[in-house]
């Protein structure tokens, strides 16, 4: 059992992080490739404003939510606005994962307290859980959504757990259990692209484009 | 012939697939939070009115075709395409529940122009056979006769004959070489015609020479309501012609939200040019005066007024601060409604909905958002932009026994000269 742990752990460690980033990376590529290759039409309606100024903006402009918008929706956007900061932190600021980083980048990173990453873990699967049951309980939520959401919110909650496990050392095997986190992980890799998740890169793409057809006619976005 | 029908409809599907599309579908993570903008969703709770849902035909076609995943999956036969009977549950989405008002597209946190993509699925669904049958009999009407009313050459002429009684002002037809073209909008010409006067007594104030053309004068475009590109460039066509024809300056756009849409913003891409003139909203043109000193009021409206912002021309065509000087210049209690300006709420008839009478009982309980606020200003008078919204509202007073009038901008700023 234990050999199996560990040369799982050495597989996970290296040649499926190699795997996982090549098709990470690749993945990324093509889609962007594929909305690219599309294309667009030039548009000859002279402009009244900047469209790429607008573009641009709205890229950043968009984070806001909305006015009125969290009154509306409170669930998703606080549990939303939890989840993304809380994810992020845990991935960059954890010992752990900076370790890693230092091997890559050879980059100075400040690291977080321990006890203050497990906090954010768990607030951060507190807000999944929420997601999730909105998602599940909200009507319209429950009408658009699709067997690749839910699969998709398995694979965004398993590295959090696991990571979790194996940092506070809850099982009798370390080793597995590190094993399972980092090909958690590196599955939310693999699925980046080819799922809802590539949103993390093409909500830029979507957001210029909102802005960018706005701000020509120099109407607000 | 369905099958075929449906082959076209998909084809013209297909062409409408563009970068902002594909990175649009791309980018939806299904949070919902579309649906907390749209009229038809909040009035109804009915989540079959999420705005994105409205597009679940072409998401696939998108999938399907144009990712690499989906054409490995569709070759490997595990995806499902497009249907004829699909396309029929979904024009109740596409046509009766949308009236094109762009609020989704603002709200969406990744940046989705949800509204674009409607106007790009009309496409497939006009082609295709589904776009609602109103629709369809005025896009006839407007392709034979010249409006989609049916011939309303005669109906102008009296009511040009008409102003010109009225203002002692001389109303030309065909008269080459002026500033500007004047269209109009069928509603105008049929119903509000009291618009015509009143830009003849604004521009003679303000120096303005004009014409309105006896060959093209309809400024409505049915083509871009139901969704045909080849109806929507024949019938620009024809406005670009006659203005080409009596070498204006440029064209007016008069008080209708997918008028000006449609020739201001689509215009020049359906013709695959621009043009030789200026298109100019007419709101944007006494703005432009009034910053010129070359409109002048004197006296102001009586009473308390609000204003409703047509979709078209303000939160999807950037017409917002114009018409608030204006009407500060007439009006001594204006006061806004809430969300006014950009998030201000669609009439609830835009987009085709008003002229769908399956959408009727629909466009009655969408319009509640709208009658609240409108009682929550506490005015007696509504003040707008658009032909359309105006009739729209008209009709919705009268339907929930409100007792407010509604009045055209254009024709608040000539009576008070
Ligand atoms: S708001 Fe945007 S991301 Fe959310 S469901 Fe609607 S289109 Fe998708
Ligand atoms: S454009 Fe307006 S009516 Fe249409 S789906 Fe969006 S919010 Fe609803």
């Amino acid at each position: 059992m234990d050999d199996f742990s560990f040369e799982l752990l050495d597989w996970a460690r290296g040649p499926g992080l190699e795997i996982a980033s090549v098709l990470f990376v690749l993945g990324i590529a093509l889609r962007l490739g594929e909305i690219a290759y599309i294309g667009r039409k030039p548009n000859f309606a002279p402009a009244r404003g900047n469209p790429v100024v607008q573009g641009i903006k709205t890229i950043f402009t968009r984070t806001a939510p909305a006015p009125g918008m969290v009154k509306r929706a409170p669930a998703i956007h606080i549990g939303g606005w939890i989840f993304h900061i809380g994810f992020f932190v845990t991935i960059l600021f954890y010992s752990a994962h900076i370790r890693v980083f230092d091997d890559w980048f050879e980059v100075p990173w400040s690291r977080w307290p321990s006890s203050i990453i497990a906090f954010v873990a768990v607030i951060t699967m507190v807000a999944l859980i929420v997601l999730l049951l909105t998602r599940i309980a909200h009507p319209v939520r429950r009408k658009i959504s699709t067997a690749g959401d839910y699969a998709v919110w398995a694979l965004t909650f398993a590295p959090l757990v696991t990571g979790y496990i194996s940092a506070h050392d809850l099982t009798d095997a370390p080793a597995l259990m590190k094993a399972l986190h980092i090909l958690s992980a590196e599955a939310l890799m693999v699925a980046f692209p080819f799922t809802k998740l590539m949103h993390g890169i093409t909500t830029f793409v979507a957001r210029y484009y909102n802005g960018a057809i706005q701000g020509r006619k120099g109407a607000k976005s | 012939m369905t099958d075929a029908l449906l082959k076209n409809g998909i084809k013209a599907l297909r062409q409408q697939i563009d970068a902002p599309v594909a990175a649009f579908f791309s980018s939806c993570v299904h949070c919902g939070l579309c649906a907390e903008a749209c009229l038809f969703y909040v009035e109804t709770k009915d989540p079959r009115y999420t705005p994105i849902y409205k597009l679940e035909p072409m998401r696939r076609l998108w999938r399907n075709e144009f990712t690499v995943v989906g054409r490995i999956a569709t070759w490997l036969g595990l995806t499902k395409s497009i249907t004829d009977d699909e396309l029929t549950q979904w024009e109740t989405l596409v046509y009766d529940s949308c009236t094109m008002c762009g609020r989704c597209s603002l709200v969406c946190p990744v940046g989705n122009d949800i509204t674009y993509m409607v106007r790009k699925m009309r496409e497939g669904m006009s082609v295709s056979g589904h776009a609602p049958v109103e629709l369809t009999e005025a896009a006839a009407r407007h392709l034979d006769l010249g409006s989609p009313m049916g011939k309303l050459l005669p109906a102008l002429e009296a009511q040009v004959a008409h102003a010109r009684a009225d203002t002692n002002i001389d109303i030309t037809f065909d008269t080459p070489g002026v500033d500007y073209m004047v269209i109009l909008s069928a509603q105008e010409t049929a119903v509000y015609p009291g618009v015509i006067g009143a830009m003849a007594q604004l521009f003679k104030q303000a120096g303005v020479t004009w014409t309105i053309s006896s060959e093209c004068f309809e400024a409505s475009n049915v083509g871009v309501q139901i969704g045909n590109r080849d109806l929507a460039r024949t019938l620009i066509q024809r406005i670009v012609d006659a203005a080409e024809k009596l070498n204006v300056k440029g064209v007016i756009s008069p008080e209708c939200g997918h008028a000006y849409q449609a020739l201001r913003w689509e215009g020049p891409n359906l013709i695959g040019r621009a043009y030789d003139f200026e298109v100019i909203h007419i709101i944007e043109l006494l703005d432009k005066l009034r910053a010129q000193g070359r409109l002048k009021t004197k006296g102001q409206f009586p009473g308390r007024v609000t204003f409703h912002d047509p979709c078209q021309i303000n939160r999807r065509g950037g017409i917002d601060a114009e018409p608030r000087r204006l009407l500060n210049m007439v009006a001594a209690d204006f006061v806004e409604m809430e969300d006014a300006g950009t998030w201000s709420w669609c009439c609830s008839g835009g987009g085709g909905v008003g002229a769908n009478r399956r959408a009727d009982a629909l466009r009655k309980k969408a319009f509640g958002r709208k009658k609240r606020q409108l009682e929550n200003t506490e005015a007696a008078t509504i003040v707008t932009m658009c032909a359309y919204c105006h009739h729209t509202i008209e009709d919705a007073l009268e339907e929930n026994n409100m007792e407010m009038e509604v009045v055209s901008l254009t024709e608040l700023m000539a009576a008070y000269l």
